[in-house]
């Protein structure tokens, strides 16, 4: 197969997960929280998944609970390449002293693990999934400035940036219009690993329970059917679903990172006899 | 009427190894309407002389002196000051046109780009503009080409566009540096052919070290050597009557004298010789070139050599 072809079954599996995430109140047949019927209530044709130790419907809470995990993994991914871009452009083009002093900065925060971080500032400040969100965003764009940051500087040496000054370019339009355009298969690799990145650790923080509880995702969902002991109960359709849901959206992820990646990096080409 | 006057250009850059002397004490005078091409060997500075003017050069350079145009001095305008210059009164035309288009932009983009930034036309009017371009510089099926990314282009057709984007918005003086470099003869002549039209009322600053380059285009020449100007004059009398020893050398190294070449080879920046920069070379030292540094001295009408056979 052509990393082609793995680059439009991601596409397509991600599609899939948005117009189920967008689509929520359609699909679903019961709210998220709603209690619906008889707790535990293994598969049928009212309940596709069943139902939890409450009586909700499975289904309607994976449908409803993929919002969550989305627009987090994809908002922090965002915000994070974003600040990188922006940071490592700006670095990168001008250089000198601030690059010098930021960069020194980053070789201090890079070994930091953002994971534990996380889990000790949230036990203080008990915040949102927006505020985690946000944070994550902001600490994860380190690495990602340095990724930007590299390409920008051979970038801003090159011939057609000069040739884009002496027509009376101002360093705004530079960055901008010269740069940044030149930078995207970067950027957009960086995003698409990020974001899968982020949702895996989202769904992680939510099982840990390092945000509202009473949110519903498939961290959360995890988290329920986990302590309730769905495992040693063989309450399968309890805990698989979330699970699967994860992992599917992962591999779509990692799958057309990968893709993308050599795509746009033609030194990443295995040979094929 | 001089168009862009420089005088006492110097530039020095400062590296970690101490200040290295590039330029010293420059004086060139562009008339309007006049082709003056700046000829030397590689390493002599000619370069460094259009980006001084351009105010291109990184950060680590320092220059001095002056360089007048219109009423300015550009050694002294702020940043702010000399955007509104580029592109709009003094364009460039970079060497290597492989590596002087932005390779993610299409063609039709890049040459729209200074009359986005210098002038009010926008749309179908900028549209027209572009086609325009190029049609005048022989680029046929221009609604199609110009969709196109440079890559999609041969070597002279991209020096076709760069040449294009430095006429777009009709600058005063245009500078170019090296324009004919990495083509083949053939299209070289054609290149030049193309630049001798349209740079016909046109001023120009032409940084070459081919003197065949220099000879169609140029009206007046200025040779430098090691950073400093040794003769100026005149394209034709100064190729016919070389004064200067170096200018005499460089036209006998010229394939078609017969390739002799100059002995020995230039001094490195921060290291010239006492005396006459040019004396360890010279074929007709005297005793006292390797003490007495000469300077720029008028013979005749409209010549200049730096020179102690001709004090």
């Amino acid at each position: 197969m052509t990393r082609n072809a793995f680059l439009w079954i991601s596409v397509a599996i991600l599609a899939l997960y948005f117009t189920v995430a967008l689509l929520a109140p359609f699909i679903a047949p019961y709210g998220a929280t709603e209690i619906v019927g008889a707790p535990l209530q293994p598969p049928d044709r009212g309940h596709l998944f069943g139902t939890n130790d409450v009586g909700q419907d499975i289904f309607s809470q994976l449908v409803y609970g993929s919002r969550v995990t989305l627009i987090f993994g994809f908002c922090s991914a965002l915000l994070s390449v974003s600040i990188s871009t922006c940071a490592g452009i700006v670095l990168g083009y001008y250089g000198g002293n601030i690059d010098e002093v930021v960069c020194r900065i980053l070789d201090i925060l890079m070994p930091i693990p953002i994971f534990p971080l996380l889990i000790v500032l949230t036990t203080f400040f008990n915040p949102g999934v927006v505020q985690v969100s946000i944070l994550m965003g902001v600490l994860g764009s380190i690495h990602g400035i340095r990724l930007i940051r590299a390409p920008a500087l051979s970038l801003a040496e090159t011939p057609f940036i000069e040739g884009a000054r002496s027509i009376g370019a101002t360093d705004l339009r530079i960055m901008s219009r010269h740069i940044l355009p030149n930078l995207m298969p970067v950027v957009t690799a960086k995003f698409v690993s990020s974001s899968q990145h982020y949702l895996v650790m989202g769904v992680g923080l939510s099982f840990i329970g390092l945000w509202d509880t009473m949110t519903v995702d498939w961290g959360s969902m995890i988290q329920n059917a986990y302590s309730s002991g769905a495992l040693s109960l063989g309450l399968w359709w309890w805990i698989l679903p979330p699970g699967i849901a994860v992992v599917g959206i992962s591999l779509a992820l990692a799958l057309a990172g990968y893709s993308l990646e050599e795509s746009f990096n033609p030194r990443t080409e295995v040979n094929r006899i | 009427m001089s168009l862009l006057a420089v005088s006492n250009l110097s530039v020095q850059f400062e590296g970690r190894a101490g200040t290295v002397p590039v330029l010293d004490h420059i004086d060139l005078e562009i008339n309007t309407g006049e082709q003056v091409a700046l000829i030397g060997e590689s390493g002599c500075g000619k370069t460094v002389f259009g980006m001084s003017v351009m105010r291109l050069l990184p950060s680590n350079a320092r220059v001095t002196g002056s360089a007048r145009y219109a009423g300015r001095d550009l050694i002294l305008a702020d940043e702010r000051e000399m955007q509104q210059v580029r592109g709009k009164k003094i364009a460039m035309i970079s060497q290597n046109s492989a590596f002087a288009l932005n390779p993610v932009l299409t063609i039709g983009d890049q040459i729209a780009e200074p009359l986005t930034l210098h002038t009010s036309c926008r749309g179908n009017d900028l549209h027209r503009e572009v086609i325009a371009l190029l049609t005048s510089l022989g680029i046929e099926r221009p609604e199609e080409n110009m969709q196109k990314y440079p890559h999609q282009f041969s070597g002279g057709m991209r020096e076709r566009i760069l040449i294009a984007m430095a006429l777009a918005c009709n600058p005063d003086l245009i500078i170019a540096d090296e324009p004919t470099s990495g083509l083949d003869a053939l299209v070289k002549a054609q290149i030049l052919e193309l630049l001798r039209t349209v740079m016909q009322d046109r001023t120009l600053l032409l940084i070459t070290h081919d003197l065949g380059t220099a000879s169609a285009l140029a009206s007046h020449t200025a040779v430098m050597y090691a950073g400093e100007i040794v003769e100026y004059g005149p394209t034709q009398d100064l190729f016919t009557y070389p004064l200067h020893p170096y200018t005499q050398g460089l036209i006998a190294a010229s394939p078609s004298a017969g390739f002799h070449p100059i002995p020995g080879v230039s001094p490195a920046p921060g290291q010239v010789p006492s005396g006459c920069w040019f004396c360890p070379r010279c074929s007709c030292a005297m005793d006292r070139c390797s003490t007495v540094h000469p300077s720029l001295k008028k013979t005749g009408t409209n010549r200049q050599v730096r020179c102690l056979r001709y004090d």
